[in-house]
């Protein structure tokens, strides 16, 4: 089949063994690759009883049909498995270069079961997968250990492995690609799993090129469409020159930005001193552009003075400095790309990292911890030092830094007194820096995403306020405070878009330089050849994103579960907001009927047989029906 | 009357200075106002405000008195303050 060597590397780490399984055309065409057939393969694999950092859970990396052509943004990878961190499906996707190099060594993806008895780290090329000794690249951070397996291996070769953060089995420690330009498949603790495997990494060597179907349409289409992304993307929208942050005083003024853990409505300097323009004229020392990428969103930067002088490594993303910064009150630029810096080499989500520090914060000034639990360490608030140690004491798990690497399910439980009531997450995943009560589309795309609260399975927030995206069925951008079913429809229509975009695997925001709907699903029918409806397309979106959530079901997820924190629910944030808070009750009651799931949050037996997924559902309800007695 | 209007994050760049104080006469609209921009700064006719069509263009946001606005139709009263500023994808 075209865009697909139809072949998984499955490696099984307790043993050594190594096979490859042949994808079948039926699964293919159901779940078409990176999430969605992830999730298959997790279906597959584990279940309720499977401890996530034991060695039955999977480790799974999905590239999708698009990966390795030319398309726009196309160089992108999928890693899904059983969160340590939420306990339930999560998924990690990721730009840089490691996707297509996976792609070429003649595979669609590689699972990885069981746990070696020493520190190993795979070499997978085109004719073999080797598991090679990594003792000696233990305790190595994440850019000392690209550079040196690069020195090791020689010739082009590509890399993802974990820091100390993933060794330390840090609930929310992620995977970093590409060494110190620090691309990351970053949430929920997939880089946990890879170090309770024992597996410090994994390098990629292939030759091989996927046949598509209509290779020389493709090149066209490309060409044709990229003077048009480029005009989009630096002057439409200024996305090259100032990244993901160049909004960030916008979205401060509407009350988006996370603020004192959540708690503050406005940060009006502060922002000022954060944004991307900022950036660009202190820090940015030039652009990164992940593979097949002509946006360059990425920052480099370097602090050459000062108390948080850094080499030139990846600069903070909107949601790094948000995280770092704003919601620890840090106006500090500096400081934020310090600790974003050490997030990195360390392997430690950016967000999860910002939110453990803020919710310490809190707990310091509530009295709930104390410098007895810090070893001596005072986290005020807009202290870009303490951000920095705080980062360093929960990578190494030092003293405050073992109970905030658990996460804040069970920081929250470890700390105990009213520390639940500002513990910012979604099904133990917390809060990207997007607020609910800024652009409500937030508070039902959160509460129902299929890996705890994320801003990228609905990604609508873009559509409230300034985007709009006439060939999806909204010409004009939306208001950011209506609640209505048309809003919830619209986060249902996402869900199923991104799906699709995580599944064929492209770049989001491919979308904001002109690559909409029908230029998506054009290209994916010139890879595979399968010309498919925009109805079709969606519906495999339905099917993915449904097939998720029959997992979480499988776990005991439902209604209860598809919440907001309280902050989120009961307290007005202020500013441009005013005192408007995200009716949720209301809105997941919509939500659950146009979807066809019960009141319980499961679908019903007639949505799974619509969408094909029959042999997913028995597991879902056994499960409901056992917890519920 | 006059309105203060205030050039927010990348906004910035297409004007020489942060922020301005526009005489418009009274009960002018925002549509005027951007219009009277437009004619005068090269940079808000380039990325902010589309002069033949009449429409913000695509990232431009406008703010008065801390509220969104995308109806060009407001009218304005004076001293009041608008921001004008440009979105980007964010995440």
């Amino acid at each position: 089949m075209y865009g697909y060597f139809m072949k998984i590397a499955e490696v099984n780490l307790s043993s050594g063994e190594v096979k490859y399984i042949d994808l079948e055309e039926p699964t293919v065409r159901l779940f078409v690759g990176g999430s969605g057939i992830g999730a298959y393969f997790l279906h597959r694999y584990t279940g309720p009883d499977t401890d996530p950092l034991g060695p039955e859970n999977v480790l799974i990396f999905m590239t999708g049909p698009v990966t390795g052509t030319r398309y726009f943004s196309s160089n992108r990878f999928e890693v899904v498995t059983k969160s340590p961190l939420t306990g339930i499906y999560v998924e990690a996707d990721c730009g840089g270069r490691f996707g297509e190099e996976l792609k070429q060594c003649g595979i669609d993806g590689l699972v990885i079961t069981g746990k070696a008895k020493k520190p190993v780290y795979l070499h997978v090329g085109d004719v073999e997968i080797q598991v090679r000794g990594a003792s000696h690249l233990w305790g190595k951070d994440t850019f000392e250990t690209d550079t040196q397996l690069k020195q090791e291996i020689g010739g082009r070769v590509r890399t993802v492995s974990i820091g100390i953060a993933g060794e330390n089995l840090v609930r929310f420690a992620c995977i970093i690609n590409e060494g110190r330009h620090g691309r990351a498949a970053g949430r929920a603790g997939v880089g946990a799993v890879m170090g309770s495997k024992n597996l410090k990494a994994v390098a990629v060597q292939g030759t091989q090129t996927v046949e598509i179907a209509e290779s020389q349409q493709l090149a066209a289409f490309v060409k044709r469409k990229a003077p048009e992304m480029n005009r989009k993307l630096t002057v439409d929208v200024e996305f090259r020159q100032y990244g993901t942050s160049g909004g960030f005083e916008q979205s401060e003024a509407w009350g988006d930005l996370p603020i004192k853990n959540w708690y503050q409505g406005e940060f009006k300097e502060g922002a000022k001193k954060l944004s991307g323009i900022t950036l660009a004229k202190t820090y940015l020392t030039k652009n990164y552009n992940c593979g097949r990428c002509i946006i360059g969103c990425g920052r480099t930067v370097a602090v050459t003075d000062g108390p948080f002088a850094m080499e030139e490594t990846a600069g903070p993303e909107y949601e790094n400095v948000a995280m770092l910064g704003s919601n620890l009150l840090v106006d500090d630029l500096a400081a934020v790309c310090k600790a974003n810096e050490l997030c990195n080499r360390f392997g430690m989500d950016a967000i999860s990292t910002g939110s453990a520090i803020g919710f310490a914060m809190e707990a310091f000034e509530r009295g709930l911890i104390s410098t007895k639990d810090t070893g001596g360490l005072e986290p005020k608030w807009g202290d870009g030092q303490a951000v920095v140690a705080m980062v360093e004491k929960i990578a190494r798990r030092q003293d405050i830094g073992r109970l905030m690497g658990e996460g804040l399910l069970r920081a929250a439980e470890g700390i105990g007194g009213n520390s639940v009531e500002f513990a910012m997450h979604v099904k133990g995943l917390d809060f990207p820096a997007h607020d609910p009560r800024a652009k409500v589309s937030d508070a039902v795309g959160y509460a129902t995403s299929n890996r705890g609260a994320c801003h990228l399975q609905a990604y609508t927030h873009d559509f409230e306020g300034w985007f709009a995206m006439e060939d999806f069925g909204y010409p004009e951008t939306t208001d950011r405070f209506d609640a209505s079913e048309k809003k919830v429809e619209m986060v249902i229509k996402f869900q199923h878009l991104m799906s699709m975009l995580d599944s064929i695997h492209v770049c989001k925001f491919i979308i904001f330089g002109g690559m909409t709907v029908e230029p998506i699903i054009e290209a994916f029918n010139l890879v595979t050849g399968w010309d498919w409806s925009k109805e079709e397309f969606l519906t495999a979106g339905e099917r993915i994103f449904t097939l998720k959530r029959l997992y979480n079901n499988r776990l005991g997820v439902s209604r209860k579960d598809d919440t907001l924190p309280p902050r989120i629910l009961h307290h007005p944030r202020g500013g441009s907001c005013g005192d408007f808070l995200p009716p949720l009750n209301r809105m997941l009651k919509d939500y659950y009927r146009m979807r066809g799931w019960d009141e319980m949050g499961i679908p019903t037996h007639e949505t799974v047989r619509r969408l094909g997924i029959e042999e997913f559902y028995p597991a879902a309800k056994m499960m409901q029906g056992n917890r519920a007695h | 009357m006059r309105i203060n209007v205030v050039f927010l994050g990348p906004a910035k760049s297409v004007v020489p200075k942060e922020n301005m104080q526009i005489e418009l006469s009274e009960g002018a609209r925002v549509r005027l106002l951007l219009s009277k921009l437009a004619v005068s700064h090269p940079g808000i006719s380039r990325s902010i405000f589309n002069p033949e069509q009449e429409r913000l263009r695509i990232g431009a946001v406008l703010s008065i008195a801390g509220a969104h606005v995308t109806d060009l139709d407001v009218p304005l009263h004076d001293g009041q303050e608008v921001v004008i500023s440009k979105m980007m994808p964010g995440g």
